[in-house]
């Protein structure tokens, strides 16, 4: 599933390699998302089509957490002896709460699906390496703020599965004393503050529930960094069909009721107690794992998700980088505004001819060689090096003589 | 731009409109990520089933020079193409719809200039890489199209004073029906 266009222009690539092997298999799921997309395109316009949107959604879902979660806040109390009755009292009491606290809920499931969906997206369709490299690894970083707020949201209700999350956090930690000695041990004190869970411990919680959130803005902005118009925002058909989705969720499925953390479990309850798929999966793995076997997975999961966009497949980034033939350029922006990568920056006072102002000039590490500059260009100051203007000119020639 | 033209237009015969298989030439820009990749489009630029219609493959759609399209046309192209991604999953994001703007802006130069004399010459096809049947049946309407209309007047020479055959290349748009 390579780019075709730089293995034609690779001399050392076999020109049949796609169709081999892992290759072929990415190229057989990604005309399978191309595919699901046609189809979907027969069913609604192509410019409401909720793929083309799945990053955005994500962005909605996030914006809708962030009311939501300061309104829980005015109710909360950070306590082990009032968490549990604070939020029962905003869930039945207070206007709406109920409501709010689902929409809180199911956007957060919402959202962490979707970033999956996206994730799975963007690597299908052969869209997470080269020069989206940074964009990979930020969206992986944000993957993991996303998880852990979502865990540590859990944690807050303090009832009894929020007991249950604690000891298996703990148990998971206190297994890497096995590793560096007395390490996990002091991390579990650190998260608890003590070694057993204390009125302190909420606090601590409810800072790594916001603190995180708080930095999923900041990836967000690397996460964007190398793109001149990101799509942050979908379309309003689609907005309001996420919206729509998370509001029936929250008013159709009530939140769960649950038994504050001192009610001991009953012989048989750990049944009842409802987990979260998304967020829950790792404390439900526990049984059968044990806790280093859950950190290690978590581990090599995110490791490889870190390291994928530089597995070993063909390097083909600096080959067809834009380069621009200064005596043409004039100055005029025209590039600089139609990359679509942010590439092309204007550098004032460059320009070999005095009376234009600015050169164009490429950032090679942004470029993503796909040649819109070049379409962009009136002057035949900017050209790509193996698909030159001239080049495709002679051979629109060639073709029709 | 125009020497190329020049050259060409010495060796006037009658049918270089036509293809070798008498039909008028077509030449498309095929981005790499959309149909570019398929078996359909033969190493040499060629579509099968179509000899008269050519390709160029690009890197993505939004890289076509809208000066390719007039030469295209300066070299007895009956018509032209653009395949691209279907609009909102560019591989590059934005590359379809800025081949889209552009393309309708230079369309109506092109007919402002009298290069060609009707607008449907140009064709934008937004296809993704599973939709072979859609662009076979895209070329099929196109080609039937581009056959319906007379053939587009020589390219004008650039010479001094001489007499531009303005009046064979008046708007005739009414021959051909919809395809």
């Amino acid at each position: 599933m390579a780019s075709p266009s730089l293995d034609r222009y690779d001399p050392d690539q076999a020109p049949t390699a796609r169709d081999k092997g892992f290759d072929k298999v990415l190229d057989g799921i990604h005309r399978g998302v191309v595919a699901v997309d046609r189809f979907i395109n027969r069913v609604i316009p192509e410019e409401f089509n909720p793929f083309y949107y799945l990053g955005g959604m994500t962005n909605v879902l996030w914006i809708l957490l962030v009311p939501t979660g300061i309104f829980l806040w005015f109710y909360y109390k950070p306590t082990t002896s009032d968490a549990f009755s604070s939020v029962n009292y905003l869930t039945a009491v207070v206007p709406f709460g109920g409501i709010i606290r689902g929409l809180h809920r199911y956007s957060g499931d919402g959202m962490i699906l979707m970033a999956i969906l996206h994730m799975l997206r963007n690597y299908f369709t052969d869209r997470y390496r080269g020069f989206r490299d940074v964009p990979w690894v930020s969206g992986v970083v944000l993957l993991l703020l996303t998880g852990l707020v979502g865990m540590t949201g859990y944690l807050l209700v303090w009832d009894q599965r929020a007991l249950i999350i604690t000891t298996a956090i703990v148990q998971a930690l206190q297994s890497l004393d096995g590793i560096v000695g007395g390490l996990g041990s002091f991390m579990a004190k650190a998260l608890l503050a003590g070694n057993e869970p204390n009125n302190l411990t909420l606090a601590r919680m409810f800072f790594l529930h916001v603190g995180p959130a708080v930095l999923i803005f900041f990836f967000l902005w690397v996460h964007y960094l190398r793109l001149h118009r990101p799509k942050i925002w979908p379309p309003m058909f689609v907005t309001l069909l996420t919206v729509g989705a998370v509001v029936l969720a929250a008013g159709i499925l009530p939140i769960e009721k649950t038994l504050a953390a001192g009610v001991p479990l009953a012989s048989d309850g750990s049944s009842s107690i409802v987990y979260d798929v998304f967020y829950l999966l790792p404390v439900l793995a526990l049984p059968n794992l044990g806790g280093a076997g859950v950190l290690a997975v978590l581990l090599l999961i995110f490791g490889i998700l870190f390291i994928v966009p530089w597995l070993p497949r063909k390097k083909h980034r600096y080959v067809n980088v834009a380069f621009v033939t200064p005596e043409n350029c004039t100055g005029c922006q025209l590039c600089a505004i139609d990359c679509p990568f942010d590439a092309i920056v204007m550098v004032e006072g460059a320009n070999p001819n005095p009376r234009n102002k600015e050169l164009a000039v490429v950032n090679d590490d942004k470029c993503a060689e796909c040649g819109i500059c070049v379409g962009a260009c009136p002057f035949h100051a900017i050209n790509l090096p193996l698909a030159g203007e001239d080049m495709i000119k002679d051979k629109v020639v060639a073709l029709l003589s | 731009m125009t020497q190329a033209t020049v050259s060409t237009d010495k060796l006037s015969t009658e049918n270089k409109h036509l293809s070798s298989n008498g039909k008028p030439k077509i030449i498309g820009f095929v981005c790499e990520w959309s149909l570019g990749r398929n078996d359909i489009i033969h190493e040499d630029g060629t579509v099968k089933g179509y000899e008269h219609i050519k390709t160029i493959k690009i890197p993505c759609s939004g890289f076509v020079k809208t000066e390719w399209v007039t030469v295209a046309f300066e070299n007895n192209a009956q018509g032209v193409f653009v395949l691209g991604c279907p609009l909102g999953d560019c591989h590059f994001n934005e590359g379809n719809f800025i081949i889209n703007e552009r393309l309708s802006q230079h369309v109506t130069r092109l007919t402002n200039r009298k290069t060609i004399d009707d607008a449907g010459r140009v064709a934008e096809l937004y296809l993704g890489v599973t939709a072979d049947t859609e662009f076979t049946q895209s070329l099929e309407d196109f080609s039937r199209y581009i056959e319906s209309l007379p053939p587009l007047a020589a390219p004008v020479k650039k010479a001094k004073g001489a007499a531009k055959p303005a009046s064979k290349a008046a708007p005739v748009a009414a021959a051909g029906g919809e395809a």
